[in-house]
């Protein structure tokens, strides 16, 4: 196994080594809400939100420069309330072909009276500027938690992509810093804001006993979890231009073995699953709490809250809407079910019926990048703020726990720990690659 | 599928745990698993072994463990399976291996003890705090920090008090104010507040200082409210910032609340928007009145935060004061104040009824509005009053209103406005509401009770049939056929003329043969009219379930009598709607009538461009139809658009067999496009050719998965004659094509499919052609379709695929 120089000089290390000390004022923007300054006319440079995105692979790509998922024509490169400062990416044709296509495009916009974007193979080199207020993590799952914690520590805002975590403890531990340093966080369970708001709406009506007493929910998907990898063997070159120590980050070293996929080692549901827990808990009105029990079903993990409610990791018989991350609620008086394309009831005029004044009405967003720079501007929670995202995160994380473990399981959602169960405890965290640590 | 053929050798060692331990673990697999540790075993088996541990460790396991940490490859292996290890033997394990190990070995070494928030290890810890190694240094600050325990707290203070600035710094005050933030979660705010203000007074790094600033406002009791108000109402911009997250859930009540809010008059803009926004956050009503005064503010997105603030902490006292910014603005200012008398509570149904007496004329349809949108159903017993009463405004507003609120119990109620309404306009009005409440909840509930208003239908005063006649198309179901039918023999003659307009407008597919019979048999207006109604019945209304066969019986038993141009135009556009076969026949039919050639012509255009897909050929003998008869240009441009599209989707080789899937190890779907396996290789493995279902486009991903491989497919295709012709391809990812045994193409790509994305000009021998492709899979997707068509475009002719080559 290598050893290398990152691994010395330790993550704080690097700051002191690499860039003069973080000045008296920490980055942040200006409370003026962009629509403010943006009505009608430029918006001054001093004005924008300043912002670097770690991760420019097919996500974080999509989110710089606009794509078919990611809602808003143009990425955050194409907001005139945003100039993007800086690209990380451990892969260098990624990173570089990134910060010139910015570059490009603001040459096209501004002349050449722009601050460039610079590109950076350490996503530490972003974090040590001062001049930047927020960062977009769209890094592999196994780098979210860890990196998100270390931008709250140098005073980023924080758009992260989901999964949120790939251990309860590395959520929990995100969770923490993130509120200790006063950070605006926002996770990327863009279902709260998007798809013309189809989740909320499902979620308001549920919430208001449209289906009466909730009883069951189906999430069309089990819970998540990631495995150790297979350390030793021959491996394979690194192909140049990528930092594969870096790369790993908080994952056992292991050689190069030509697979750095973002999604490598995931067992179950893990990449896709945060999706629809997010709308299970929004729904649940469990957005700062857990399960009470889980169990198996099946291959499915399940789980149950302490208001009696039984969450399946699985469709729900014969209903077609869902599995595009969403669910279907089961209440005494009828279902709803929603995913990205559709929200139906049985019976139907559950759904027509708009929501009157002593319905519950929830967290209005309809744009999730919009809701993250204006709680910037503003210091408010996001739709998805780090509480959520750390539940919503550990409710997939609990489902990875209970499959490997095919018993039923006892979770102490305030505690947030397993009940008298060592064996269970002890899948709840991974001992990370040193220095990285939260 | 790429998850799962990605995981290693470990997830089936894990997955065999987990069977295990489902058990409940197994002695005998402990000491085996002890015995691999101590053998000669490989690295890789012993970090399996290491991994398994952390499953079913005992503190047995423990010693052989704490050797391991101090070997440099599989160090991080056993703190995998100690750092989560419940017991003092596996923490004593991790603290004794501390000395023996440096850089980093030891810095995770450290962490793990941090993790397991191992308060023994303090006193070891402390001494690393000003370690040589500035690495060591930071992860001993950081694990007492997460122990978090007295005696950590004492030894971070002291060495921060002592360090200066730098990186170990840092780390310890980041430690500190871990151990702060416990204190204050447990709910030891004098202590949390002494070490924030501490660091909040010593540190220069502006990341630091807010979060101490922040610690400080929570833990400082009334002071922090204090504190949190100065720095909104001041200047430092960063302080400002932790302030104003904190304001939403910073407590003291209404008293807070109201401090908060006062800052608001004097509060630069930005700061007006984020105060607004936290006291919406707050949820207080108290706030309610600050609130409010700010929606006339002169910055659009201040009064915007302003209203959509007040909706949700105002009640029926700011309804008409909303109901008012509603009626008086526009754009997105209107839709918020709309948005916010929908969500604010209390009595303010009450208020927006009394306003109904005094409110302008411009501010009263908000307030109908603001009815409708917040359902309050409790308003229809006095709007109902105000509906009989004899203030015609009045009568009109609450008439809407009562359209938009109505329950299906309350229908009979507007019925009887109807029956009594003192004149014409006024049940001209009543009978609107009424129709509009009954389209309202047959959107929401699919059906309403109609029995009151069938009952007027029959017995009402002759005035109020009339008016209500109309209504009984939007019904369904035999009463109202029933009333229906009586109506249309009733001996006054404007009754039997309302009867045929609701016939001719219903939505009732059971009323469709006293259509036809109207359509048939009819005067010539009653006819039009019918047929018109008839046709929209049929392939118009959402709600009628009727086969293709029977829609056609219908249209086909209105076209028996002779017919004007009128009438076959409306046909002609009922057939178009019709995708089938048998409809573009019909619709052919008309094709020699001079008088509707041009639209029949548009009509076989729309049903063969409909039917595409399912019947191509059809399709296009029709369209070679219509173009020997029209004229206009426009449609014969159609036409020939529409027989492009059909060239389109015809002549795909949709019969093949694939061989493969074939990999080598480290190397990607693009390495493989030049690595010749056997099928192309032709050496003596043997291949393997299997059938795949036959469609347009070949799924290789459903017929055999997986990514970072290859497949190949064949199939023969026989040609009448020698002939030049095209090929078209699409695929994922890259594709190369043999033609008897020789390239003609090849494109090594990632891509998604997309029919007809490459194409090749190739010539076929006449009798059989072996037609042979290779086609990569990276991830995702995995599948490609072909088709040959003549050098121009149009259909090649003469071919037929076979998956032998036969006589």
């Amino acid at each position: 196994m290598k050893s290398t120089a990152n691994n010395l000089i330790g993550r704080r290390g690097f700051l002191r080594k690499t860039g003069a000390a973080l000045g008296a004022a920490v980055a942040m923007p200006n409370f003026f809400p962009a629509s403010v300054l943006g009505r009608n006319g430029a918006i001054p440079p001093s004005e924008r939100i300043t912002m670097g995105f770690i991760g420019v692979g097919g996500q974080g790509g999509g989110h710089l420069f606009g794509g078919a998922w990611t809602y808003v024509a143009g990425g955050y490169a194409g907001r005139k309330e945003v100039q993007v400062l800086a690209v990380s990416d451990t892969w260098r044709n990624r990173r570089e072909g990134a910060t010139e296509r910015v570059n490009k495009h603001y040459r096209e916009v501004y002349g050449d009276q722009f601050t460039p974007c610079q590109a950076y193979e350490d996503f530490r080199q972003v974090l040590e500027r001062k001049d930047i207020d927020a960062v977009l993590i769209a890094t592999p799952p196994h780098w979210h938690a860890t990196m998100s914690a270390m931008a709250a520590q140098t005073g980023k805002d924080i758009y992260c992509e989901k999964p949120s975590a790939v251990s309860i403890a590395e959520a929990l531990a995100m969770r923490s810093v993130v509120q200790r340093y006063g950070r605006v966080f926002q996770a990327g369970t863009q279902q709260r804001s998007e798809y013309g708001g189809k989740f909320r709406q499902a979620c308001e009506l549920v919430r208001s006993g449209r289906i009466g007493k909730l009883r069951e929910i189906y999430a069309y998907r089990s819970g998540g979890a990631i495995c150790w990898p297979k350390r030793f063997g021959a491996g394979q070159p690194v192909p140049d231009g990528l930092d594969w120590d870096l790369w790993l980050g908080p994952m056992p070293w292991f050689p190069y073995d030509g697979h750095p996929d973002a999604h490598r080692d995931e067992l179950g549901e893990l990449n896709w699953a945060q999706h629809h827990y997010d709308i299970v808990q929004w729904a649940a009105n469990a957005d700062e709490t857990g399960p009470v029990e889980l169990f198996m079903e099946g291959e499915s993990s399940c789980y149950k809250y302490a208001s009696g409610v039984v969450v399946y990791g699985k469709p729900y018989p014969g209903e077609p809407v869902g599995g595009d991350g969403g669910a279907c609620f089961v209440g005494t008086d009828g279902r709803i079910a929603v995913d990205r394309d559709s929200l139906v009831s049985y019976p139907a005029d559950i759904a027509r019926e708009p929501l009157h004044a002593d319905d519950v009405h929830l967290y209005h967003s309809n744009s999730h990048s919009g809701n993250f720079l204006e709680c910037i501007r503003t210091r408010q929670r996001t739709i998805c703020p780090v509480e959520v995202a750390a539940r919503s995160a550990s409710a997939v994380l609990l489902g990875g726990v209970v499959m490997q473990l095919k018993r039923p399981l006892k979770w102490d959602p305030v505690a947030e720990r397993f009940i008298g169960d060592d064996e269970a405890n002890r899948l709840c965290s991974i001992a990370k690659r040193s220095p990285w640590n939260i | 599928m790429k998850r799962f053929l990605s995981l290693t050798v470990s997830l089936s060692f894990l997955l065999l745990a987990s069977q295990f331990v489902a058990r409940g673990g197994n002695a005998n697999e402990e000491t085996q698993l002890i015995g691999v540790l101590q053998s000669n075993h490989s690295l890789q088996e012993k970090d399996e072994t290491c991994a398994r541990l952390k499953w079913i460790g005992t503190t047995r396991s423990v010693p052989v463990l704490a050797k391991l940490l101090t070997d440099a490859q599989l160090s991080h292996s056993a703190r995998y399976a100690l750092e989560s290890m419940a017991g003092p033997e596996a923490g004593g394990a991790l603290r004794q291996a501390l000395p023996q190990t440096s850089g980093s070995n030891e810095v995770g070494i450290i962490d793990s003890l941090g993790a397991r928030g191992e308060t023994a290890a303090a006193p070891d810890l402390a001494k690393l705090l000003s370690d040589p190694d500035s690495a060591v240094a930071v992860a001993a600050a950081e694990a007492l920090g997460h122990m978090g325990s007295t005696a950590a707290r004492q030894e971070l203070k002291k060495a921060w008090d002592e360090s200066s600035a730098g990186a170990v710094h840092d780390a310890q005050s980041d430690a500190l104010l871990a151990c702060a933030n416990r204190l204050l979660t447990g709910g030891n705010k004098g202590q949390a507040a002494k070490i924030f203000q501490a660091i909040h007074d010593r540190e220069t790094n502006g990341a630091t200082q807010l979060a101490a600033f922040r610690g400080l406002i929570l833990s400082s009791e009334k002071h922090g409210v204090k504190l949190m108000l100065d720095a909104i109402a001041g200047s430092d911009m960063p302080g400002q910032g932790a302030a104003l997250q904190l304001a939403a859930r910073m407590k003291g009540g209404s008293a807070t609340t109201k401090a908060l809010a006062g800052l608001l008059p004097k509060a630069p803009l930005p700061v007006q928007i984020a105060l607004l926004q936290c006291l919406q956050q707050r949820g207080d009503s108290s706030a309610e009145v600050f609130v409010a005064g700010m929606m006339d503010n002169s910055n659009l997105d201040v009064r915007l935060a302003a209203i959509t603030a007040l909706g949700d902490l105002g009640d029926g006292s700011v309804s008409v004061l909303l109901a008012g910014k509603a009626a008086s603005t526009s754009g997105a200012e209107k839709t918020a104040a709309r948005a916010a008398l929908l969500r604010l509570r209390g009595n303010v149904t009450q208020v927006l009824l009394q306003a109904f007496t005094t409110a302008t004329p411009e501010v009263k349809p908000e307030l109908i509005q603001a009815l409708g949108d917040r359902g309050d159903t409790s308003a229809v017993p006095r709007l109902l009053e105000l509906a009989h009463g004899q203030n015609q405004a009045m009568r009109s507003s609450s008439l809407q209103a009562l359209a938009l609120l109505a329950t299906p119990a309350q229908l009979p109620d507007l019925v009887q406005l109807v029956v009594q309404a003192p004149n014409d306009d006024a049940r001209s009005s009543a009978a609107d509401a009424l129709s509009a409440a009954c389209e309202r909840i047959r959107a929401r509930n699919g059906h309403y009770e109609a029995e009151a208003l069938l009952q007027a239908v029959r017995s009402g005063p002759l005035e109020a049939r009339l008016v209500l006649l109309p209504a009984c198309s939007d019904m369904t179901g035999t009463s109202v056929r029933e009333v229906l039918r009586a109506a249309l023999e009733d001996p006054e003659a404007r009754v039997r003329e309302a009867a045929m307009h609701a016939l001719c407008d219903t939505r009732d597919a059971g009323l469709l043969p006293d259509l036809l019979k109207a359509a048939t048999t009819g005067d010539e207006k009653t006819r039009l009219l019918a047929i018109r109604g008839c046709v929209r019945l049929l392939t118009q209304e959402e709600s009628v379930k009727m086969s293709n066969n029977q829609k056609l019986a219908a249209l086909k038993t209105m076209m028996t009598p002779p017919l004007d141009i009128s009438e076959k135009r409306l046909i002609l556009s009922g057939l178009s709607a019709i995708a089938d076969g048998h409809a573009m026949t019909l619709a052919s039919t008309l094709l020699d009538d001079p008088a509707v050639k041009e639209e029949a012509a548009q009509a076989v255009i729309q049903i063969a461009d409909s039917l595409v897909s399912t019947h191509p050929e059809e399709g296009a003998e029709a369209i070679r139809k219509v173009l020997t008869v029209v004229t206009d240009p426009a449609t014969e441009a159609s036409a020939r658009a529409a027989q492009k599209k059909i060239w389109k989707v015809s002549g795909y080789v949709t019969l093949w067999r694939v061989a493969g899937p074939y990999q080598q190890q480290g190397k990607d779907y693009s390495a493989l496009f030049d690595i010749p396996f056997a099928p192309e290789s032709g050496d003596s493995a043997p291949v393997r050719w299997q059938n795949v279902p036959a469609g347009n486009v070949i799924d290789l991903l459903n017929a055999l998965g997986g990514e970072q491989r290859v497949a190949y497919a064949l199939t023969w295709i026989h040609s009448s004659a020698k002939q030049n012709v095209r090929l078209e391809m699409g695929s994922d990812d890259g594709i190369k094509v043999w033609l008897n045994n020789s390239v003609v193409f090849a494109k090594n790509i990632g891509r998604p499919l997309e029919a007809d994305s490459d194409e090749a000009d190739v010539t076929l021998n006449q009798g059989w052609n072996r037609l042979m492709l290779k086609v990569t899979q990276n991830t995702g997707g995995w599948g490609y379709c072909i088709r040959f068509t003549a050098p121009g475009g149009e259909p090649a002719t003469g071919l037929r695929a076979s998956l032998d080559p036969k006589p």
